[in-house]
């Protein structure tokens, strides 16, 4: 009975250190995408206006006049 | 359609008709920047003041926070990154308009609002209303900053924010540019300029181990804030924990920061801390002149106060901040 409850209790923190290798081993793949995304931004630049004030309305977000910005090519 | 470029920070988005600014927030819609999370916060809470954190300001007293999605700069061991580093189309935002924002403050018997989190700079229209209101209402206004802004809209924001805990985060431009994806320059000004203005200033520097941990590095810092703000300013070493992009580092050694706070006293700063380690003597303030404890904190728990019309009870030397 010992012997089983030992054995048990070493597989579930066997599993739960593979589970914490997973975790850090994907996140570390994430990551690359995420900091680009981050960084260099969507990857599309030029979105569609229509597409933005789609995903924009689809979000609950309304668009509000910003300051401090001007026009450098009509 | 008209391209357009967005003068609020360094960083000088231009963007065509569609685009978004790398802060992800504002955009450009028919010529006309806009702005997506005006009214629109995924954060809202009451915290301690101490949390900002403000040692010197109101102490003990809670602080409305909010945040928007988005930041201009992209640390990569941003604390906040779950927000910070998000599209607002990809938070759960609430709708609480700046004047809802304030009601909410009073009704939890809040002193301040502060804008933090994220970063106020990306959410600037609706944290400039909000603190006009604030005023109105009697209450003081917060901001916890990287302040990566451009000079024009820091002079509006001069006006409004009273108190401000502004994170200095490295002390070399290679540091801002590799770790954060901004400059070092525009930081430095905007924090004389904020000083002078008489906004009460604390700055913030998180230590992140093998990237601004030598000592030459809190030396550097030091210096600057010696020579340019003074030695009454507040300094704020808070200990890194592994997040983001630097999972893979531990968190910043405890004798690290004892040494960052003795280098700081060394050069004479006379309000060095540690932050976001509970029970170290760093947590508290002490005296410049006879050197007792003037607060006790464990964390942002004040433990004893020891301050009586803004001066030491022991040998009334002033302590400088807001204390009431």
């Amino acid at each position: 009975m010992r012997d089983r409850l030992f054995i048990f209790l070493t597989c579930v923190l066997m599993l739960l250190f593979l589970a914490s290798v997973a975790e850090n081993i994907f996140s570390h793949l994430e990551s690359p995408e995420q900091y680009k995304e981050a960084v260099v931004g969507s990857g599309k630049p030029g979105r569609m206006l229509k597409e933005l004030l789609i995903g924009i309305e689809e979000a609950g977000l309304k668009p509000y006049e910003a300051k401090y910005y001007k026009v450098i090519d009509e | 359609m008209s391209k357009i470029k967005c003068l609020l920070c360094p960083t000088g988005c231009e963007l065509k008709n569609g685009e978004r600014g790398k802060c992800r927030v504002r955009v450009n819609i028919d010529g006309r920047l806009q702005t997506l999370v005006y009214g629109k916060p995924c954060a809202v809470h009451v915290d301690p003041i101490e949390k900002k954190p403000l040692f010197h300001y109101l102490p003990g007293t809670s602080s409305l926070s909010i945040a928007t999605a988005g930041c201009n700069l992209h640390c990569m061991y941003c604390q906040n990154w779950e927000i910070s580093q998000r599209e607002p189309e990809n938070t759960r935002n609430i709708d609480l308009l700046p004047e809802e924002v304030v009601e909410r403050a009073k009704d939890a018997d809040c002193r301040t609002v502060a804008c933090t989190y994220s970063d106020p700079v990306i959410f600037f229209e609706y944290a400039a209303e909000t603190a006009r209101l604030a005023h109105e209402r009697g209450l003081l206004n917060v901001w916890v900053t990287a302040l990566y802004i451009n000079p024009e809209p820091l002079k509006e924001a001069v006006c409004f924010v009273d108190a401000a805990n502004i994170d200095l985060k490295g002390i070399t431009d290679k540091f801002y540019k590799t770790m954060s994806k901004g400059t070092l320059q525009p930081v430095l000004d905007a924090i004389k300029t904020m000083k002078r203005s008489g906004v009460w200033v604390e700055l913030t520097n998180l230590v992140v181990p093998t990237y601004n941990d030598t000592t030459e590095d809190f030396s550097k810092l030091c210096d600057w804030i010696v020579e340019n703000v003074g030695v009454e300013v507040p300094l704020h070493f808070s200990r890194f924990w592994p997040m983001f992009q630097l999972k893979n580092l531990p968190p910043t050694p405890e004798e690290v920061l004892t040494h960052a706070r003795e280098i700081a006293m060394s050069k004479g700063i006379h309000y060095a801390y540690i932050g976001n380690m509970p029970g170290h003597k760093g947590n508290n303030t002490y005296c410049p002149v006879c050197k007792n404890i003037v607060i006790a904190r464990r964390g942002y728990m004040i433990l004893q106060y020891n301050i009586i019309e803004g001066r030491c009870k022991v040998c009334n030397h002033a302590i400088p901040g807001r204390w009431k």
